[in-house]
């Protein structure tokens, strides 16, 4: 342990490691939490897979108002198919436990996407809230941005509205297209955190 | 419809189809065909007069098991919102949020209300509203969870009569509950300000209700009213100090490093009134960057309990008084003795040749206190900000510097014995003053640190802890204090003609005296060699063995002279700091305690036995601190004192702090000592134990152990 912070020392980054040692939080514009899992379609992918693309992690439960409302306004989908088109890829993430809302299999999970015209790149079942936990994820939706060289670029809301009306969609001002457009043009991410709305992640316990 | 549909569908239903009623549950109720909560508009006056401020309230009636939200909901959640229509000229104020409660799902915090609650609005009438009914309407939404979370909202209305004023007995009941309830500025004399330690924000707070002391205050938790600040989830741990109290929060993402903006919330606590627990609620807006609380003054509070001689509170004046006594207490303690020893030897060497030049080494030799003290003190301070837990002695668990400190022993031991002589090849300057002398005062100065370092006197720990919570100036005035005091006799000796006379003539004794010396070195040498052992393990042991080995050739190799011997010491030189190296990269390795009846110490084994009705005896030690040895083959080895355990039935427990255990340093901290030794004695009837000065009497221990077990009898 102490030889282990005096090499940490030497190296000079005893503070970040420090940091980095008390709490595996997620920080913005640190390497994102590494995680590997198996999609709903059956495929092994971790995050390094996609190292040289934009992912998009998109925590949900299709139980839960505030995602209702994103998906029913097609607000959702249209941030997915214009993620898809820009060679973004979005992981949809269903950190619900068994037994709890949004809980769902793989093949309803699939029908859920199917009927609702949503289209993300893979979908990914964490019903032990591994991945969860290791984002922090506290709400659906939670999302979060992760650059090309696997820095943690945005964490927090979908947008400014912390409502569950669809009324609120209207002049919603979308955090996550703002932060892919400052990243598109290279300048910097404002907010790149902000708090999460919406309903709780139904972990286990 | 069940009011457990969760459960109803995890047992009776499928999943899929659970999931779809749920969702449709959800949608049914978000259409308010079967609400969760019951709102209801309330007022505090049937009739209200022209020019009047009175309140009006959304009153939520809450299914059992769900909450709604406070202004910051925590880590999830929304919170309610109310908007009025109000008749024209009529003027609303900002809601009042009651007091909230937390609710804990799964890694997830949130604030909110159960049960009910009532949210009141302030209204003031115009002064030319007319007489006659007037209608308010309010439209609120709001968020209700319990394991699922289901958005509400409510149209309402409510009709008033402007006229006389006229109480409303059931809406008045209900605004004044909240009213109570509610945050209200923090008195005058109260302070607050939060700022970075390490990994943690520290909120303090002092003055006021805070300033009772933990036995006057509990439960005391900070809710901010912006939702990044810290993490909800995380534990808000409650540090006491005469002036008030610190809580230590885990940073959330909008907290600054450091803290540059005033960030409000509210905080509540339970407070002992006439002897009953009330919770009372206060809005603080924290000076960012601001310590309010002297934490070290905590350790005055302590040695107040135990003994007569520190006040409780400690300001920074009587910090440097402590210090400075601390510093010559210093020079008593057993590990300074041979340092001590060894300067006196120069200042007889240098007497009768020259009394300038006496003191000149007195003064050097404070010099070099004094600046290893200094430089000590910026190491803790730099430290403290790399979140380390900042504890004196603890240059000692890093093996690296045990095993540098071997081999500067057997080196001076080495030296003593004349093996060898030092600084030859220094450049002379000429006169009287030899320059190798000098610099021999000055690492006499720096060694006596070093070794002094574990052994805390009882005035320092105060002094010590206070600069730990200090800004980084004051904590290094107070370390230079430590290092006057403890050169002060010295530099007294080298200047006062009178105690100079006193020492005895030079003469051929002094060679033997010099080599005689050479054999505490080596003995503390063993010592340390211990500890390293204890903290690497025979392997880092062996390599602690062969550095001294290559030491002991390459001395010999280099007197020997020539280009070969030459050759042949720097590669010892070379061996040396190898294995040096091989025994700094060792991993510390598993605790020893040496004595058997004594059980390893953790603060749950503490709470088991006392609550088991057992008085506790806790000895908090580590192998590199010689007063804890000292005490433990003294005093706690004392037939009196094994028969006055026994006796008692006292639980011995003990805290091995040889290597870092972050747990132990947290108990140190909270108990006000900077390091170890410390020695805790919990009373049999259960509650705050009792800590023992740091050198331990007989005499100290059997009051301690009559205390702990006659408070028990009275309990009983």
């Amino acid at each position: 342990m102490m030889t282990r912070f005096l090499t940490t020392l030497a190296a000079g980054t005893s503070l970040l490691a420090l940091a980095g040692m008390a709490h595996a939080d997620p920080v913005v514009g640190e390497p994102a939490p590494a995680f590997e899992a198996s999609t709903a379609t059956g495929e092994a992918i971790a995050l390094s897979d996609f190292s040289g693309e934009t992912v998009i992690l998109e925590w949900t439960n299709h139980g839960c108002p505030y995602v209702q409302k994103h998906y029913d306004g097609q607000n959702m989908q249209e941030l997915q198919a214009n993620a898809a088109s820009d060679g973004i890829t979005w992981i949809q993430i269903i950190s619900s436990a068994p037994g709890k809302q949004g809980h769902v299999s793989a093949e309803e999970a699939l029908a859920l996407n199917q009927s609702r015209g949503a289209a993300p790149a893979h979908v990914v079942l964490d019903p032990e809230g591994t991945i969860g936990r290791a984002y922090e994820a506290a709400t659906t939706p939670h999302m979060y941005i992760i650059d090309a060289e696997g820095t943690l670029r945005y964490a927090g809301a979908i947008d400014d509205q912390p409502s569950a009306r669809s009324s609120s969609l209207e002049g919603a001002h979308n955090y996550v297209t703002a932060a892919l457009d400052a990243m598109e043009a290279g300048e910097p991410i404002d907010p790149d955190q902000t708090v999460a709305y919406g309903c709780n992640v139904k972990y286990p316990g | 419809m069940t009011a457990r549909p969760d459960l109803f569908c995890r047992y009776v239903l499928a999943p899929i189809a659970c999931a779809l009623a749920l969702a449709g549950l959800a949608q049914a109720q978000w259409d308010n065909a079967d609400p969760m909560v019951d709102a209801s508009l309330v007022s505090e006056r049937e009739t209200v007069a022209p020019g009047e401020t009175f309140h009006i309230a959304l009153h939520q009636d809450i299914t059992p098991g769900w909450h709604t939200y406070w202004q910051n909901p925590g880590d999830s959640g929304e919170p309610t919102r109310l908007s009025l229509t109000l008749p024209e000229g009529w003027q609303a104020g900002e809601l009042i949020w009651p007091a909230p409660a937390t609710y804990a799902l799964g890694p997830l915090t949130n604030y909110g209300y159960a049960d009910e609650v009532t949210l009141p609005v302030p209204v003031t009438v115009p002064e030319s509203a007319t007489p006659g009914p007037v209608t308010i309407e309010a439209e609120a939404t709001w968020l209700v969870c319990e394991e699922i979370c289901i958005p509400e909202d409510a149209e309402l209305a409510l009709t008033l009569t402007v006229g006389d004023s006229v109480s409303d007995r059931a809406g008045a009941r209900l605004i004044d509950t909240a009213l109570e309830r509610a945050p209200v500025a923090a008195p005058q004399d109260v302070s607050a300000g939060l700022v970075r330690a390490g990994d943690r924000l520290q909120l303090s707070v002092a003055g006021g209700p805070f300033a009772a002391g933990e036995s006057g205050v509990r439960n005391v938790y900070f809710f901010p009213h912006e939702g990044g600040l810290i993490e909800h989830s995380a534990d808000q741990e409650a540090i006491f100090a005469p002036s008030g109290l610190a809580l230590r929060l885990a940073p959330g993402f909008l907290a600054g490093d450091p803290v540059d903006e005033v960030h409000p919330g509210v905080l509540t606590a339970e407070f002992r009134e006439n002897g009953r627990w009330q919770l009372r609620a206060y809005t603080i807006a924290p000076e960012p960057g601001l310590q309010v609380v002297e934490l070290a003054a905590a350790a005055g509070t302590e040695a107040g309990r135990t003994g007569p001689t520190a006040p409780p509170g400690i300001s920074l004046w009587q910090a440097v008084l402590f210090a400075l006594l601390g510093g010559l207490i210093l020079n008593l303690m057993p590990c300074v003795f041979p340092i001590l020893s060894m300067k006196a030897l120069h200042l007889v060497q240098k007497r009768d040749s020259d009394p300038a030049q006496a003191r000149m080494l007195g003064l050097i030799f404070g010099a070099g206190v004094i600046s290893t003290f200094v430089a000590l003190g910026a190491a803790l301070v730099v430290a403290r900000a790399a979140g380390m837990p900042d504890l004196w002695g603890f240059q000692l668990q890093v093996p690296g510097v045990v095993a540098g400190l071997v081999l500067l022993m057997f080196l001076i031991g080495l030296n003593f014995l004349g093996a060898f002589e030092v600084g030859t090849s220094l450049q002379g300057v000429g006169g009287e003053v030899n320059p190798n002398t000098r610099a021999g005062s000055f690492l006499t100065g720096v060694l006596a640190v070093f070794v002094a370092a574990p052994c805390l006197a009882p005035f320092m720990a105060g002094a010590l802890a206070f600069a730990i919570a200090q800004p980084p100036a004051i904590a290094l005035v107070v370390f230079a204090c430590l290092g006057i005091g403890l050169a002060l006799p010295f530099v007294a000796v080298s200047f006062s003609p009178g105690l100079l006379a006193r020492l005895p003539r030079p003469g051929p004794w002094m060679v033997r005296f010099k080599q005689v010396l050479a054999f505490p070195m080596f003995a503390v040498a063993i010592w340390l060699i211990w500890v390293l052992t204890l903290q690497t393990g025979a392997t880092g042991m062996v390599w602690m063995l062969v550095a001294l080995l290559a030491t002991g050739f390459a001395i010999w190799a280099w007197q020997a002279g020539g280009s070969l011997g030459r050759v042949s010491g720097v590669l010892g030189v070379a061996l040396v700091a190898g294995a040096l190296v091989m025994t700094a990269r060792l991993e510390p390795g598993a605790q020893a305690s040496s004595q058997t009846d004594f059980e390893v110490w953790s603060p749950e084994r503490v709470a088991q036995l006392q609550s088991e009705g057992r008085p506790v005896f806790v000895d908090f030690t580590a192998a590199w601190c010689v007063t804890c040895q000292v005490n433990k083959l003294g005093t706690l080895s004392d037939r009196d004192v094994r028969e006055a355990f026994d006796t008692a039935g006292m639980a011995l427990l003990r805290a091995d702090f040889t290597n870092r255990d972050p747990v132990i340093a947290a108990a140190l901290e909270t108990h006000g000592s900077a390091g170890v030794p410390m020695y805790l004695v919990y009373p049999r009837s259960g509650g705050e134990p009792q800590k023992l000065p740091p050198l331990l009497t007989e005499d100290t221990v059997l009051r301690a152990i009559r205390a702990a077990t006659a408070n028990g009898s009275d309990a009983s």
